[in-house]
């Protein structure tokens, strides 16, 4: 079917996913029969659809507009189908009985609960036990390496939502081994029972009735039930009675292991409470529990807790005071920190293959290490500064390291002179920085800085080709000729139109930083070998960065090297979205629903228009973060569609 | 075309004319002696990133006059053991091949040749993005999403392999390592009506501990188990939770009550000695695969569970192998770079003598009546997410000639000592709708797909385990340009196997 051929950029059956090429599916026959004819003939101009046409007969003509013609809009792709599927009303609730105070509405979210990420699970862990708690308990990080890592399909590791028998056995590997511990370890069990100072506290009911409603609302995140607390106390009693000296280390087990403790709730659940004060506390607690995991990727503190218990808690001041408190909050750092590591694909450093000829001089000890941490360093610098904005990431060229290596790298001079230093002109912003160029063998890879740029500067998916329809050998990369640059030789590489359809989305942009080598050192030129085949043969060539990039829909002038693609990457207006809603799906742990890009769109805009900054981005999203479950009415959107 | 003169029989008397073992059929041999109560038991073992075909088929038979005069035909004139389309294959005794079997398949595998079946020829021609699809080599898809469900877990639930509760479905293990797809899962199972992931475990001591759990703490388990049980069904009764939620917390829920059963393992014999290790070290790559043997043999010997999952590395793996000389590059690179069969041989050679060490430890007498072994009363399947082909051209990521290696026979259900070649001669692959075809590839096979219908059946799974939504066949039939497959009912096992 020659239809076939046009699924790789239009999308299966001609229903697009990317906006720069148009669905097909559903057009008219004489539409799509007439411009095919037109990039056929050479009547209309297109470098990949002339060539994709040209191979057509007239009658593929014919066949292939008959096709998508054929096509119903409605026969939705699987994933769409899913979006329908999650749209149907949840449930059998009966609006009438949702809470309602004024204006509010507890919104219903098809995400209502969401397993704990591992590395929230953890910080969680840590923070409801106590650091010396956890730290003192010698195998507690091994069993917690029994968990499953979270796997990062959806852009981060915190949108996992996958459930499997070994999560379930590492967390009970996990509330095992803190039982058996606290059971052997008197000491232990006094830092973790809250009304240790009375004697016997252990097997005083008071003591214990008074360490559920502590311990298990710390767990929770909100407040028990009365059923709830009763529940656990019955379970201690039942211990108790078994073996008295295991009762309190088993209770903190059987807390470890509730689904309360395990899962997260996005919103209220709980739409069985008799008055709206009930009700409303109960969203305040899902509020500062979705603040809480979104900055610091664990539970809340104790002063989120307590401002939870105001009733007006979300439309005080306290709301604000409270997001700037935790902005300010190391922990907010350290979980932001990780987004970009994240999302900047500096999290897994690459593996180190350089050969000594190339690395020359420079010092591989911690290369990859060090340069990730300049890029930590330099990131830092621009958030929290809390000036400056996307633009002054994508092009800044402050610059803090001490690490020798990359010192070299970008041609600073050995000892830092001051805490103002900046990159050499020819950088500027995360592109160029060496983790970013860093490629773990010489040869610079363009076609994989530009694919990344595409995907995660302008979230462009690109997906996969499908390798039956390539020429042959087609994923084989160029092999090194001596006469011809890496550009020329990806140039050749590439050319077919079927190639095109997508590297022509790719190429540019890793053209562009064809300046830096394989390990980010600066160049204007290149030498290209064949050592193996021909030690003779070595050729010196200029690098060409002048490409276009193909990053908006009218069109572009050329960029001329990575500053300048930089400042046009900064300055767009997609990059600018893109960059706002990869933070707003970090921060929700979970994709972004339909209000919430209105939102990234707007605070996107605000951050280009007035010089806003990433800070105050983040703080603005956090306040639609907390006000989240009672703004939005009724939400069931797809949210993988998005 | 077809050869009916030159028999299957024919040839095998010829070679053991000159001195060559006759093949191993102990359906035949054997079938008074087995019990039909024997369990059977299936180990999947999974390496990344292709075969290079020089490294993995017998090439090397020996010079003219060494070899058999039948062992010479079939070289040099590929028809005259081919018998057709449809039913068309040929074959040689593995105990035929002077020397080792081949580069990867070496020496220290000849004391196992008579319960080994090595298969060429088989095409998983799957609709895909990618092909670097763990999940492939046992659900016969190709694509990342939405995920199939794979035989080892259609096994795990079935009746027939499991008559009673098990203390464990499946053991599903891995090697970390370095790889940009290690999220892509390699099993992928049915669970009210959810398809998810069986995500493996990645650490032996974790299995160890597992298996064989600290006895303190035990009844403390089952008690949380149970308490924990009714508060997870009050959250499932929650009426304003999403159907998706649901269905994860029922999962969630099941999972428990399967932990239950498993706090108290019925039997603890087999405790092995495991090497100390990390599986986070690279170094210690050699000693963690072997823990994972002795743990899995433990299991069989201890019939803890009955079916396994063994991945020696992550799907695209990119372990650079610092301790295998010569090896330049990571393993996925190698796989794109021409000229790299001598790196891939030692990396996969290196893989092979785990494999060996599996075969070494299962290679016990179970039964005495019979004398049959562990690894006869066994299925062992070692194969890929990628095809076997000439890597100097490159790797496309076709799926076609997929690596397919078996031991045992699962307690007499497959006929073993042989190498059978699917291919049919002269006759390319079509690899585009246009007719384009892909000319350094392999030729034309059968579907891969009667393999994994074939495992099934020999497991005593039955078509309706499979066939839940009423669909006949198993895998992914889509792809056939010019019907060059004959996928007849959808049902058929692989022909003579």
């Amino acid at each position: 079917m020659k239809a076939a051929h046009c699924f790789a950029c239009h999308g299966d059956s001609g229903i697009s996913k990317n906006s720069s090429f148009p669905t097909l599916a559903g057009r008219d026959f004489s539409y799509l029969e007439a411009q095919l004819l037109a990039f056929k003939s050479g009547e209309r101009k297109s470098e990949i659809m002339s060539a994709m046409a040209s191979s057509l007969s007239d009658k593929d003509v014919v066949d292939v507009a008959a096709y998508f013609s054929s096509v119903s809009i409605n026969e939705v792709s699987p994933k769409t189908a899913n979006l329908e599927k999650q749209q149907l009303p949840m449930g059998e609730v009966d609006p009438t009985a949702l809470c309602q105070a004024g204006t509010m509405k507890f919104g219903q979210k098809s995400h209502a609960i969401k397993r704990l990420a591992k590395d929230e699970y953890k910080r969680t862990l840590w923070d409801l036990l106590g650091a010396d708690v956890a730290n003192s308990l010698p195998a507690l990080a091994g069993v917690i390496s029994s968990i499953p890592n979270d796997d990062m399909t959806g852009g981060f590791a915190n949108v996992d939502w996958s459930l499997s028998e070994n999560h379930v056995a590492g967390y009970l590997g996990v509330a095992n081994e803190i039982g058996v511990q606290l059971a052997d370890d008197f000491k232990l069990r006094k830092q973790v029972l809250s009304c240790s100072k009375r004697q016997n506290s252990e097997t005083d009911a008071t003591c214990i009735e008074q360490f559920i409603g502590d311990f298990a609302t710390r767990a929770y995140r909100r407040q028990l039930k009365e059923n709830e607390k009763s529940s656990l106390f019955e379970f201690w009693q039942q211990a108790d009675e078994k073996d008295s000296n295991r009762a309190f280390s088993s209770l903190v087990s059987r807390i470890l292991m509730s689904p309360h403790f395990l899962f997260r709730r996005e919103t209220g659940l709980n739409i069985e409470y008799d008055n709206c004060a009930k009700a409303v506390i109960d969203e305040n607690f899902n509020s500062v529990t979705r603040l809480s995991y979104g900055l610091w990727g664990t539970m809340p503190d104790q002063e989120l807790f307590a401002a939870a218990m105001d009733q007006d808690f979300l439309f005080s001041e306290n709301l604000d005071n409270q997001i700037s408190r935790m902005l300010d909050d190391p922990k907010t750092k350290e979980w932001i920190n990780r987004f970009f590591r994240q999302w900047l694909h500096f999290e897994e450093l690459p593996v180190e293959g350089y050969s000594w000829g190339f690395i020359e001089e420079i010092d591989r000890a911690h290369l990859h290490k060090s340069a990730a941490d300049e890029l930590d360093n330099f990131i830092h610098q621009i958030v929290w500064n809390q000036t400056k904005g996307f633009y002054d990431l994508m092009t800044s060229r402050i610059v803090q390291t001490d690490a020798p290596a990359i010192r070299k790298i970008y041609g600073l001079p050995e000892n830092a002179i001051s805490y103002s230093e900046l990159v050499p002109e020819n950088r500027a912003g995360i592109l160029t920085r060496a983790i970013k160029l860093m490629n773990g063998v010489d040869l610079a890879s363009p076609v994989k800085r530009g694919k990344f740029i595409r995907q995660q500067i302008l979230c462009e998916p690109l997906g996969l080709p499908d390798t039956r329809l390539l020429p042959e050998g087609a994923l084989i990369p160029p092999k090194p000729d001596y006469r011809l640059s890496t550009r020329q030789s990806w140039e050749a590489k590439t050319k077919p139109a079927l190639c095109q359809s997508c590297h022509h989305l790719m190429n540019p942009l890793g053209f562009v930083l064809e300046t830096y080598d394989g390990l980010g050192r600066y160049r204007l030129n290149e030498q290209i070998s064949v050592p193996e085949t021909n030690p003779e043969a070595i050729r010196e060539h200029k690098i060409d960065t002048v490409a276009i990039l193909n990053i908006n829909s009218a069109s572009e002038s050329p960029v001329n090297n990575a500053v300048e693609l930089s400042e046009a990457l900064g300055s767009s207006t997609k990059a600018n979205q893109c960059f706002v809603k990869q933070l707003a799906t970090y921060v929700n742990s979970r994709p972004l629903i339909t209000e919430e890009l209105e939102i990234v769109r707007n605070l996107a805009t605000e951050m280009m228009e007035n010089d806003g900054s990433i800070y105050s981005v983040l703080r603005d999203y956090m306040r639609h973060v907390a006000l989240s479950g009672v703004t939005y009415q009724n939400s069931i959107v797809g949210l993988q569609s998005q | 075309m077809s050869s009916p003169d030159f028999s299957k029989r024919r040839f095998l008397k010829g070679a053991a004319g000159a001195s060559l073992a006759l093949p191993f059929f102990p359906s035949l041999s054997l079938a008074s002696d087995l019990s039909e109560d024997k369990p059977k038991r299936f180990i999947s073992i999974f390496s990344a990133n292709g075969q290079h075909d020089s490294n993995w088929y017998p090439t090397t038979l020996g010079t003219f006059d060494q070899m058999a005069v039948d062992v010479k035909r079939w070289l040099d004139d590929p028809l005259s053991w081919f018998y057709g389309n449809d039913r068309g294959y040929r074959e040689m005794a593995l105990t035929s091949i002077p020397g080792p079997i081949s580069k990867v398949i070496g020496p220290e595998f000849d004391p196992y040749r008579e319960k080994m079946l090595l298969i060429r020829g088989l095409d998983a021609a799957v609709l895909n993005e990618n092909t670097h699809i763990a999940t492939k080599m046992l659900s016969g898809f190709g694509e990342g999403s939405p995920l199939r469900v794979t035989i080892d877990q259609v096994m795990a639930r079935s009746k027939n392999v499991y008559k009673t509760e098990p203390w464990m479905r499946s053991l599903n293990v891995v090697m970390n390592g370095q790889s940009e797809m290690k999220y892509l899962p390699m099993s992928v199972a049915r669970r009210n009506e959810i398809i998810s992931p069986v995500v493996p475990y990645t650490d032996p001591n974790v299995v160890f501990q597992k298996m064989f759990p600290t006895p303190i703490g035990q009844d403390a388990k089952k008690s949380i188990i149970d308490s924990v049980d009714e508060e997870l069904n009050q959250l499932i009764s929650n009426q304003r939770l999403s159907y998706d939620d649901r269905q994860k917390l029922n999962n969630h829920l099941e999972f428990m009550r399967e932990l239950e059963l498993q706090v108290a393992p019925k039997n603890t014999c087999g405790r092995p000695e495991l090497m100390s290790i990390n599986s986070e070290n690279e170094e210690d790559a050699d000693d963690i695969l072997k823990n994972y043997v002795r743990l899995i043999v433990a299991a069989i010997k201890c019939d803890l569970c009955r079916v396994f999952n063994l991945q020696l590395a992550h799907t695209q793996d990119q372990r650079s192998f610092s301790w295998l000389t010569g090896v330049r590059s990571n393993h996925h690179n190698l796989t794109h770079s021409a000229d790299a069969a001598e790196p891939l041989a030692k990396i996969n050679r290196w893989y092979s003598l785990l494999v060996v060490e599996l075969l070494k430890q299962l290679d016990e007498i179970e039964d005495p009546v019979s004398g049959n072994t562990y690894l006869d009363n066994s299925l062992v399947f070692w194969g890929n997410e990628s095809g076997v082909r000439n890597l100097n051209f490159g790797n496309p990521h076709y799926s076609n000639d997929m690596q397919v290696l078996l031991f045992g026979n699962g307690n007499g259900s497959l006929k073993t000592n042989r190498f059978i070649d699917y291919q049919k001669p002269e006759t390319k692959i079509i690899m585009r709708p246009d007719g384009g075809v892909d000319e350094n590839g392999p030729n034309l096979g059968r579907p891969y797909n009667e393999l994994l219908i074939s495992l099934m059946m020999k497991m005593g799974v039955s078509h309706d385990e499979w066939e839940l939504n009423g669909e006949p066949g198993f895998g992914d039939y889509r792809v056939n340009y010019k019907n060059q497959y004959d996928f007849g009912s959808r049902r058929a096992p692989l022909p003579s196997i």
